[in-house]
């Protein structure tokens, strides 16, 4: 019997550990002022050195900086009051598994675009509230006012003859 | 002067009384590498495509289209990105050290490039890394398998050396199965025998 709930407790704590150890996506290489991140429902300080994962949401407060390199080697930089969603990230060129979408909900973004700008830009693109910037290759700024709604999901920017494409890339 | 003063004071509160022209706005800038790629920006009413440094767009709701080119002022950009410009991270750098036969021993033809990249990681705060080994076509599969491990983790001490965390190197190996340059079995190939690295 404690056999059984000893092997039972240890593969919850396995798949516990195989939650936690999802691959970072980015490292922080600069912060000034406060800067958090919200994971599974908390807020902790994020830190110069500290990763950044899938569905992370990073913020920054008053007169406060951030700055993530991605995996891919895509440099954000955000502004005061900034609030930046990582939704969905994937680099594994060998495994042609390529995508980047981030949303801004508000404030002052940076982005510079690394290998996956070169390989697969048509998968990359920053939502914002009132549209959907994407890109071929390229280094912009985007600025987003406090206090906007994103549309719901299926209307999200997604018309025109760029419509529906996909947030992630498979090629083959 | 009297007068100088009352226009002055008018000039500074129509500043920070005047409404601001734009709110939610995309400007693009031009590539690292030069030149300026494109942004597409879109929403439900239409889209608008930047291709010129400078060029910003207006996405105002979503309900309305992005507006037309407008030029972002450098006070402007100074006044609304400047804490944004100022935290860019330094840009990614890749580098690939070739090695003797054989070895994971770094090539002479590679030392210099090899000497420049621990420069480069040194004079960087907070690296983090990717290193990935290969080897050339001669020997068992098994053997460059493993040679490629060597040559990879090879870098990757030498990256903790110069004080990037362990933790922090993601480190592959592929053997002989991605060549740089194609080649028979059991040929030597100086530019298959390589790490290939990624500073961040």
């Amino acid at each position: 019997m404690h056999k059984v709930l000893l092997i039972a407790s240890l593969i919850i704590l396995f798949d516990v550990q195989a939650a936690l150890a999802a691959d970072p996506i980015g490292y922080v290489k600069t912060a000034t002022g406060v800067t958090t991140v919200i994971r599974a429902g908390s807020t902790t300080p994020l830190k110069v050195g500290d990763a950044v994962f899938e569905d992370d949401t990073v913020k920054t407060g008053l007169e406060s900086s951030l700055g993530v390199t991605m995996k891919d080697g895509t440099a954000l930089s955000a502004g005061p009051e900034t609030e930046l969603l990582l939704d969905e990230y994937a680099y594994a060129p060998r495994k042609n598994d390529l995508g980047f979408t981030a949303r801004l909900s508000q404030g002052t973004l940076e982005f510079v675009s690394g290998m996956l700008g070169k390989l697969a830009p048509e998968s990359v693109s920053i939502e914002t509230p009132t549209g959907v910037i994407g890109m071929r290759g390229t280094h912009f700024l985007v600025r987003v006012d406090p206090g906007q709604k994103f549309p719901d999901r299926p209307a999200a920017g997604r018309t025109g003859s760029k419509a529906g494409s996909p947030a992630r890339t498979t090629y083959r | 002067m009297k007068y100088r003063v009352v226009v002055l004071a008018l000039v500074l509160a129509a500043g920070a009384c005047a409404p601001r022209s734009h709110n939610n706005y995309v400007v693009l800038l031009n590539n690292p590498g030069g030149g300026s790629g494109k942004v597409i920006v879109s929403n439900q009413k239409g889209r608008h495509v930047l291709n010129q440094c400078g060029g910003a767009t207006s996405i105002s709701a979503a309900g309305k289209a992005p507006s037309s080119t407008w030029q972002l002022g450098r006070s402007t950009l100074q006044q609304d990105f400047g804490r944004a410009l100022a935290a860019r991270p330094q840009r990614f750098a890749r580098y690939t050290i070739y090695f003797d036969y054989d070895k994971a021993n770094v090539d002479p033809s590679s030392e210099e490039t090899y000497r420049k990249m621990l420069d480069e990681v040194a004079r960087r705060k907070a690296v983090d890394a990717t290193v990935a080994g290969h080897a050339d076509r001669t020997g068992g599969e098994d053997h460059n398998q493993k040679l490629s491990e060597m040559r990879a983790k090879k870098i990757r001490d030498d990256l903790v050396r110069v004080g990037v965390p362990i933790d922090h190197i993601e480190v592959d190996f592929f053997g002989d199965t991605e060549p740089a340059v194609p080649t028979p079995e059991n040929m030597p190939e100086l530019r298959n025998r390589r790490v290939e690295v990624m500073i961040r």
